[in-house]
């Protein structure tokens, strides 16, 4: 038993581990000079500042509605709830071709925009909108679970020692759910990140314009295929360097206090 | 004066409530589970919605939300901030009323004092004793200076050597404190220890307030005479005081020791489940210990009670079924009984027993 379960156990750490060794194994001295690359340099920036706006925008909308989702009850709010979820069941190519129709020239919201001089396709705003899109239900959906793990009472007491429902929401809620919170807006950011299928569907891959580095790397492979090896490296540095600073902004966890 | 005063209150528990808890008064609100103890408490704290009317003092307080209400609430489960420490945790109301630092520290020193936990000031929650976790929530209570406590079940689940050195202390301090005190209970024991006066709760309604003894002797009802375990009452003919705190009453033929010190003894109560029976006749020569004939037997949930004549007496008594059944027990059997001398309850007065 024991060894059969060390087997597969074997297996699959290697084929996860896999790529990484395609990394190692990589020509390096030309991949580094390759860092310098216009297509590297611009993508990288698209890809940072979108998804810096993406995660921005999720946060300040995903915190309130998922504490609604978690704290309050209305008739009908289980099958609206189920509207949350599914963008995560959806390919992204499907969700980039809805978003697609939605906010095309003549699509149920595209029109009026058109109407006002507002184009979304194929813009950097279509960009953020195919994240957004994406990667706000990964963290609405830890960021729910993590205010339904805070006590009720511990809110009740919270007001029965003088707080007002913001102060308990800073003070109590939100301290207690900071984990899950965390851990929503690192998914998130990774998703969006990664995002391809619904960006290339509603944004295009328009070098400089709306090409992010994970369509970047898809552009590459035309040329060369180690300016796309650069480019994910530069992706992995990036996703390390996002999860190891919201790690530490984390800080102590009052479990294990 | 009342300090708090509920008037015709109903909510989805609470059937038409009127209830006076008098300026530094401890009042227990007993009742079974599910009764709305909690409910009333709640009530007072403005936090579940409700019908009729609350007043503080003549003020009523309908509209005043629970933060603003000046209650101290210690929760039935012992709710603790889980990422304050001890500290922290009773600094928090008085963080929220915005006193300085030099305040805050002061007050919670006197506090961790008077609570007798200065060692635990930098524990965090999980790492507290359940005895522990009650002086911290009491303390945290307490910090704001409320001018009115309300305590739900707070000796529930803890051992019984602790719950009565924590009940005794409990008292004390409310009698230091001089503070108005609802206190929720379903158990008849600590109830009649820690209260000025007892609100029978049954069923959303308050069907007797009393002091313990006018409770205990003079239940309104058969339900709370159930409530309270079907006391057997015995009117005294004589009274004898032996010196020493200890006086000879005689109630229907028996001659029974009781521990008091004081006027004359009217009457006395006990409960069934504090009377002793065996088959055999008990060694020695015990005190307050009797023989008689079983007159019938009931069996209810738990336990087995017998009725048995002694003398002109009918006294109930109440046994585990183990031990019943260990014992052939029959209609007409004779049995020895003894009733334990420090449960049994002295009235002074002349009321007449209602039932």
């Amino acid at each position: 038993m024991k060894g059969i379960v060390f087997f597969c156990y074997m297996v699959c750490a290697l084929f996860l581990f896999s790529p990484i060794i395609a990394l190692v194994s990589g020509p390096w001295s030309y991949v580094v000079s390759l860092l310098g690359d216009t297509l590297v340099v611009q993508a990288l920036l698209i890809s940072l500042k979108s998804s810096f706006i993406s995660i921005i925008i999720i946060v300040v909308l995903g915190l309130p509605a998922s504490y609604f989702m978690a704290r309050y009850c209305f008739p009908g709010k289980q099958v609206l709830d189920t509207v949350f979820e599914l963008p995560l069941v959806l390919p992204p190519a499907v969700a980039g071709l809805l978003l697609l129709i939605t906010f095309g020239r003549n699509g149920p919201i595209g029109q009026y925009l058109y109407r006002v001089g507002i184009q979304i396709p194929f813009t950097f705003t279509a960009v953020v909108i195919a994240q957004v899109f994406v990667a706000a239900p990964i963290f609405i959906k830890s960021a729910k679970s993590g205010f339904q793990g805070v006590d009720r009472n511990l809110e009740i007491t919270a007001a029965t020692l003088g707080d007002t429902p913001w102060q308990t929401f800073i003070k109590i809620t939100l301290p207690l759910s900071w984990n899950s919170i965390l851990t929503g807006i690192v998914l998130a950011w990774a998703r969006a990140l990664a995002e391809f299928g619904a960006t290339i569907m509603l944004a295009g891959n328009l070098p400089g314009k709306t090409q992010t580095l994970t369509l970047a790397i898809y552009t590459a492979m035309e040329r060369d295929m180690n300016l796309s090896l650069t480019i994910a490296l530069i992706l992995i540095l990036v996703s390390f360097i996002i999860l190891t600073t919201l790690k530490f902004i984390g800080g102590k966890r009052w479990e294990e206090v | 004066m009342p300090l708090i005063k509920l008037k015709n209150v109903s909510n989805y528990i609470c059937q038409n409530v009127n209830l006076q808890v008098f300026d530094r008064e401890l009042l227990v609100l007993f009742g079974p589970n599910g009764a709305g103890k909690t409910t009333l408490l709640n009530v007072i704290a403005g936090l579940v919605e409700y019908e009729g009317k609350v007043y503080f003092d003549n003020v009523c307080v309908d509209k005043i939300p629970a933060p603003e209400r000046g209650i101290g609430y210690v929760f039935q489960n012992l709710i603790l901030f889980p990422h304050l420490d001890v500290f922290s945790n009773i600094a928090y109301g008085l963080k929220v009323r915005g006193q300085s630092q030099a305040q805050i520290e002061t007050r919670v020193k006197e506090l961790l004092k008077m609570m007798k936990i200065e060692h635990l000031a930098s524990r965090y929650p999980r790492h507290l004793s359940g005895g522990e976790k009650r002086r911290v929530v009491l303390a945290r209570a307490l910090a704001p200076s409320p001018e009115v406590l309300l305590l739900d079940e707070p000796m529930n689940n803890l051992d019984l050597r602790t719950t009565k050195y924590l009940r005794t202390e409990l008292k004390q301090l409310q009698r230091k404190l001089k503070i108005t005190t609802v206190y929720v209970t379903h158990n008849l024991e600590e109830a009649e220890e820690m209260a000025d006066r007892i609100a029978v709760i049954n069923n959303g309604r308050v069907e007797q307030v009393g002091t313990p003894e006018e409770i205990f002797f003079n239940p309104a009802n058969e339900k709370i005479s159930n409530l309270i375990g079907k006391p057997n009452i015995f009117i005294c003919e004589k009274c004898k005081d032996l010196g020493n705190g200890v006086m000879e009453v005689t109630c229907g033929g028996l001659n029974i020791i009781v521990p008091h010190d004081g006027n004359s003894i009217r009457r006395i109560a006990l409960l069934p489940r504090d009377v002793y029976v065996s088959d055999a006749e008990p060694p020695g020569a015990g005190v307050n210990q009797f023989k008689g004939i079983i007159t019938d037997i009931n069996y209810n949930n738990e336990a087995v009670r017998l009725t048995i004549k002694v003398k002109h007496n009918n006294i109930t008594a109440e046994i585990p079924y183990q031990i019943y059944e260990g014992m052939d027990l029959s209609v007409g059997r004779k049995v020895f009984l003894k009733l334990k001398l420090r449960r049994i309850k002295v009235c002074e007065s002349e009321d007449n027993y209602r039932l």
